[in-house]
């Protein structure tokens, strides 16, 4: 199963409009980083949590972040022993909870630790739950409705659409590769460097081989052609939709505004 | 609609070599047009000279000669309008999806032609129920197999309308099932009265289609001929090292038995039929 | 004498309990030449990727010259078995010719003179002898294409795995790689073809294997293969044109060729 790819279900969320769903994942986006809580961190994924099993993929949802766990593990202990050293924490004192030589770990240290993780997961958790539930194409339809000029919309959703084919080209060229006794795991970071080689060699030929071909497929598709052109394909918000950008926005305003007043912040 | 060539050549920037010497053609309605030879003699980029993306893409070339698309030269034309007149489909399936959905690809031409709205959705339903993808209308072209992308790529191509419709090796990519998707669209395609001009190099599946069959050697047309008449001469077969099915080769041979044919046989069905008289 | 490529009761799927390969059994002695034939998604390029290890059994095994390929990597076993990829373009990364054919030996361990040796032998074999210096990617796609098959066969394993060698390719190209296939088989080496050229199959192979759905339907001589319409009919196949008259003609014997068909039609005809 490839990263981020869209997974077809029926639900709710699927069902709306993509823009609604942006303004979502902006507005989940906003509230993670104007808090500093780890019970709030904690609630906003679990939250996300329960938009993918609303949207009938929390299977797929839950193997795709489980690719953070080392992200996470890392955050963790990198955040509980160091959170001094970094430019956002509350500089006060806290309880030492244990002394590892000249490292400490402390209370303060401790909520960072927890914290932080969680918001590496909503972070990446909910664009990924957005394209999961949404076609690159309806992407790029709602941000050309938002205004994004129609050739940088279109550009975006080419570049993407691109990303599976590399990853299966490159897949092909690997074995192809390998079947050649070409090793890939053993060696330091020069020899594996140099390893690639034949790797990217052939991927490069043939992304500058589909670039231009798609070109001339793209003009003898009158891509172009007038500086203006109809659309086929319209997008149009139901009541559901109103409402959840709505809420969105409300929230969003709420976290700010709470923040300002100086609540939610560790230490503070 | 016309397209007549007139002593084009052509050759590829930084190359020596012409890839085109001295064509003369003319292509009329309606006439299914094979075009064959080994690789390298020139067969895409003839198709490329009449579908306009050459000069019009494909710049830096040396190109004399023309190409003259309903009386006027292509190259005085804006490579739009020569693409509402040809359209071109290409060999290589992922090289013509955009990243839309199959509904989306399809009415992709019509947006860039500026066609309103509701006749877009007449035209792709259209389309789509003529072409059996109806039920992928919503999903991506990646979910397609190889032939159906192919059969996309060609109905999205005509969604424009064009007179003329260019295949340059369709089938090449594709296992013998989806090679037959094409074929069956082609033969379609045919009987609605388009001109059809296929590129392709193992063509047994449309040979029975073809009204006219060109060969190219090099860079320059060798043979202009019915397919009866082409396959019916054995040393020229030889000598342009083309494929030729099976049953056309085992007519050669029985012939040099002799064995008397009323008519040179092009398919399995003929060469039965032919043979029990 | 033990074959040289033993499966065993294979089963293949990349995600849980959906299988490609529903208990594969078969072996090919050495010096073989077979092809794996029947309808995309059968299973065939699945199968023989477990040749050279790029995909190891869910259950059963597969064993290479007595090497169990659950525990050798596709390095080692790249040493036995050549798997000459579909599209050359997907291998060619080289800037000269030689360098390009010299990839595969050197990343096998030999010295610089058998490297050598083993280059100008398979350039030779493949008709590119005097193109050592010529950059790859100025080839045209004939010459690619027998380039790829250099590359692999100046490895010199024992067992060669060709993936639709001529599909895409112009009928000279088609016959130089049939040829080079050939001549590789005279010189002993096992070969095994995917291919869903059926005309190719019935004229240069003894034996097929003919795959649906994961299974083996057939695995026989290959005019045993062509003359079981219900096992084609399954398997997604048409046979080559010269048995499809056959059929019509309602003749007994079983052409496999061009040839094969006009004698026994001038034999029983005129």
């Amino acid at each position: 199963m490839k990263f981020a790819k869209y997974i077809e279900r029926d639900s709710i969320v699927h069902r709306l409009d993509p823009r609604s769903k942006i303004a979502l994942c902006l507005a989940i986006i906003g509230a993670a980083f104007s808090f500093t809580y780890p019970l709030f961190m904690m609630g906003l994924f679990i939250f996300v949590l329960i938009l993918s099993f609303v949207a009938k993929i929390w299977r797929e949802f839950m193997s795709q972040t489980k690719l953070l766990f080392s992200v996470v593990i890392m955050a963790f202990v990198l955040w509980s022993l160091f959170y001094r050293w970094s430019l956002f924490a509350a500089v006060t004192s806290s309880r030492v909870i244990l002394q590892l030589g000249p490292i400490s770990l402390d209370e303060l240290g401790l909520l960072y630790g927890v914290t932080m993780p969680f918001r590496v997961l909503v972070l990446i958790g909910a664009p990924l739950l957005i394209f999961m539930t949404t076609t690159f194409s309806d992407l790029s339809t709602a941000l050309f409705q938002l205004r994004v000029p129609y050739k940088v919309a279109f550009t975006l959703g080419l570049s993407v659409r691109f990303v599976p084919t590399i990853s299966e080209e490159m897949e092909i060229i690997r074995q192809a590769q390998m079947a050649r006794g070409l090793e890939l795991e053993r060696g330091g970071i020069v020899k594996k460097a140099r390893a690639y080689v034949p790797i990217f060699v052939p991927l490069i030929v043939r992304l500058l081989e589909l670039a231009d071909r798609m070109s001339s497929a793209m003009e003898v598709r009158a891509f172009g052609a007038y500086p203006r052109r109809t659309f086929y394909k319209v997008l149009s918000m139901g009541r559901i939709d109103y409402v959840i950008v709505v809420s969105s926005f409300i929230f969003l305003l709420l976290c700010v505004w709470l923040r300002l007043q100086g609540i939610g912040t560790i230490g503070g | 609609m016309k397209i007549k060539v007139e002593h084009l050549y052509y050759t590829y920037p930084y190359s020596q070599n012409p890839a085109l010497s001295d064509i003369n053609f003319e292509v009329k309605e309606k006439e299914f047009i094979l075009i064959t030879g080994p690789s390298g003699s020139g067969k895409s980029t003839l198709a490329l000279s009449l579908a306009g993306v050459i000069p019009h893409i494909l710049k830096g070339g040396i190109m004399e000669g023309r190409v003259l698309v309903d009386g006027v030269d292509s190259r005085l034309m804006r490579l739009s309008e020569v693409a509402r007149k040809i359209g071109m489909v290409f060999q290589d399936p992922e090289c013509q999806f955009f990243g839309l959905s199959v509904e989306e690809e399809v009415a992709f031409g019509l947006e860039n032609l500026r066609i309103p709205r509701e006749l877009m959705e007449k035209k792709v339903n259209e389309s789509l129920v003529l072409s059996g993808l109806l039920k992928f209308r919503k999903k991506e072209p990646s979910s397609l197999s190889g032939g159906q992308k192919q059969r996309l790529a060609i109905i999205s191509v005509l969604a424009m309308e064009p007179s003329v419709i260019i295949l340059d090796e369709p089938t090449s990519n594709l296992d013998p099932y989806g090679a037959s998707l094409v074929s069956d669209t082609l033969q379609k395609l045919q009987q609605t009265g388009k001109t059809i001009i296929l590129i392709e190099r193992k063509a047994a599946h449309v040979m029975p289609l073809a009204s006219r069959i060109i060969a190219l050697q090099e860079g320059k047309i060798v043979v202009d001929a019915a397919p009866r008449k082409f396959f019916a001469d054995e040393a020229l077969l030889r000598n342009l090292q083309v494929y030729s099915p099976q049953v056309v080769r085992v007519a050669h041979k029985l012939q040099e038995l002799g064995f008397k044919f009323n008519e040179f046989p092009l398919t399995v069905e003929e060469f039965c039929e032919l043979l029990k008289k | 004498m033990q074959p040289i490529i033993i499966v065993r009761d294979l089963w293949f799927a990349y995600e849980k309990a959906d299988y490609i390969l529903k208990g594969v059994s078969f072996s090919i002695t050495s010096g073989e030449l077979i092809a794996i034939i029947g309808h995309n998604g059968s299973g065939k390029t699945t199968l023989v990727k477990h040749f050279n290890g790029l995909l190891k059994p869910t259950k059963g095994s597969v064993f290479i010259n007595g090497i169990d390929t659950k525990q050798a990597t596709v390095a080692e076993l790249a040493r036995n078995v050549g798997y000459v990829f579909q599209n050359p373009n997907h291998q060619i990364f080289a800037d000269t010719v030689y360098e390009e054919v010299a990839f595969g030996p050197r990343n096998l361990g030999y010295d610089e003179e058998r490297i050598h040796e083993l280059v100008e032998s398979s350039l030779q074999a493949t008709g590119l002898d005097g193109t050592e210096n010529t950059p790859p990617f100025a080839l045209s796609m004939g010459a690619r294409e027998r380039l790829a098959i250099a590359s692999i066969i100046a490895m010199d394993p024992k067992v060669l795995v060709f993936d639709e060698p001529t599909t895409g390719q112009d009928h000279k190209t088609c016959l130089e790689v049939m040829e080079i296939i050939r001549k590789c088989s005279r010189e002993g080496k096992t070969i095994v073809l995917i291919s869903h050229d059926m005309e190719l199959v019935a004229e240069w192979v003894n034996r097929v294997i003919v795959m649906a759905d994961g299974v083996i339907l057939l695995d026989g001589s290959t005019r045993e293969a062509f003359s079981k319409q219900e096992v084609l009919k399954s398997a997604k196949l048409k046979p080559p044109q010269v048995i499809q008259a056959a059929w019509k003609l309602g003749l007994q014997d079983i052409p496999l060729t061009v040839d094969e068909l006009v004698t026994i039609i001038s034999r029983d005809l005129p």
